[in-house]
């Protein structure tokens, strides 16, 4: 090897190690990225809207006869007289007795 | 995230991704789609989807039994009216290649057995054709049956919501409650894998898990929810009981999943009119489910008959369903003519 090739073999290598650095932080940038997507779906819920409509939380309001929920809000000392459903259950709901 | 969950996210396609099993996180409030790759078809078999027999029976029993919000393993259960809810789930890959799945495993252990013995599903579990239990939740018409598959392959790997309560683990880990008659001999030896609700689980490319930490009576919380993308069709939701709500689940897809924009169907229990009653805000309901265009709709179990006649009438695809089910041993009080629900022995391909 004379002292030219010599340069030149210790240049390309020069190249390559900071193409692997820049890579490197591209991945690391990318990763970070999603990671701070997965903090940001932590404070997502279906339960932050669940209780806002019939439409969100119909699978659970309207699907059972409402004697469920007047049985379960009696036990736990909910009023339910002249209520709609979706207060009572969300009621039952905040005071820990659903799940 | 862990760091090897981490790295393996790191400039992999979802294909490469999807394969390795990984988690990808739910992409709510920032600005990418999980991309969940794609599948070419999926075939759903129903095994059962009688999980009760009589609903008149069934909300006697939680009602004498302290109502809703009881513990679901001190219920004295009428074992008589039990059945269950459980459906074969095949995948064809974008290559052809076929996988099996086995979702749900019903409630009766007895006629767990019959269907699984009906449909040669004991012979995949024992050969392991069917390597993997997805458990939607962890209600006892979709768990309690947990013998009728471990006695065919105790090392089976099941994916579960991580909503669980010790009862549940004891009875997978061999154990019986005999007020409620929940019993399980067999001890589960292989991998449980559950689910969070912060991130949605590559199963194989085309199939991913969601799962959604909501309410549900008898002391139960989570469901997974099983999505998948059909190359070409668009997104299915596959659904135990949907207690999430199907809109929500739509909307969930639209939001977060690669080709969410294009709904193609779903299959499984939708949770609605589920004692048969009816109240007009259900109407509602089936014009949300119209706003999403979807191609397909195969509906069973806790969907109600008189919610999918409706939404047949309204001009949802609403898949009819054979007379099949009227061979099984016993046959659902709430049957009708009218076969809108995919009901015992049918199946549906997206």
């Amino acid at each position: 090897m004379n002292r030219r090739t010599f340069f030149q073999a210790g240049e390309r290598q020069a190249i390559d190690a900071v193409a692997a650095c820049v890579e490197e932080v591209a991945q690391l940038r990318k990763g970070l990225t999603a990671v701070a997507q997965e903090v940001l779906a932590v404070g997502d819920s279906v339960m932050d809207s669940f209780f806002d409509s019939y439409e969100e939380s119909y699978s659970l309001t309207l699907a059972y006869p409402r004697e469920f929920f007047e049985q379960m809000a009696r036990a736990a000392g909910i009023h339910c007289d002249e209520r709609e459903t979706l207060d009572i259950v969300r009621d039952l709901y905040r005071a820990g007795k659903l799940g | 995230m862990k760091r090897r969950t981490f790295l393996k996210c790191l400039g992999t396609s979802a294909a490469a991704a999807t394969a390795a099993g990984v988690v990808f996180p739910t992409a709510v409030g920032a600005q990418s789609k999980s991309d969940i790759g794609a599948c070419r078809s999926i075939k759903v078999t129903v095994l059962s989807e009688t999980s009760w027999f009589n609903n008149d029976v069934f909300k006697k029993d939680i009602t004498d039994g302290g109502g809703a919000s009881t513990n679901q393993y001190t219920v004295p259960w009428n074992r008589e009216n039990s059945g269950g809810y459980s459906a074969l789930i095949e995948v064809e890959a974008l290559d052809g290649s076929r996988r099996k799945f086995l979702m749900d495993t019903g409630w009766n252990n007895d006629w767990m057995d019959y269907v699984f013995q009906r449909h040669g599903i004991d012979k995949m579990l024992a050969s392991g054709e069917i390597d993997t239990l997805l458990l939607s939740h962890w209600h006892l018409d979709h768990y309690w049956g947990i013998e009728s598959t471990l006695k065919h392959n105790p090392k089976i790997k099941i994916i579960a919501p991580n909503t669980h309560y010790p009862e549940d683990l004891q009875l997978l880990k061999g154990a019986e409650f005999k007020v409620a008659g929940a019993k399980n001999t067999v001890p589960h030896q292989g991998e449980l894998l559950l689910v969070d609700d912060k991130t949605i689980h590559a199963v194989v490319p085309g199939l991913a898990i969601k799962q959604f930490d909501v309410p549900i009576l008898l002391r139960v919380r989570g469901e997974n929810v099983i999505y998948a993308n059909i190359q070409g069709k668009g997104i299915v939701t596959i659904t135990g009981c949907c207690h999430p709500g199907l809109l929500t689940l739509y909307n969930f897809a639209k939001r977060n999943i690669v080709g969410g924009d294009q709904t193609y169907g779903c299959y499984g229990g939708l949770h609605l009119s589920l004692f048969e009653n009816w109240d007009p805000k259900f109407d509602d309901i089936i014009k949300g489910a119209q706003s999403f265009k979807p191609e397909k709709m195969g509906c069973n179990h806790c969907t109600g008959w008189a919610w999918a006649e409706k939404a047949a009438q309204s001009g949802l695809p609403i898949v009819k369903g054979t007379d099949t089910y009227k061979s099984y041993p016993k046959i659902s009080s709430v049957a009708r003519g009218s076969n809108v629900f995919l009901t015992n022995g049918d199946t549906v391909i997206f």
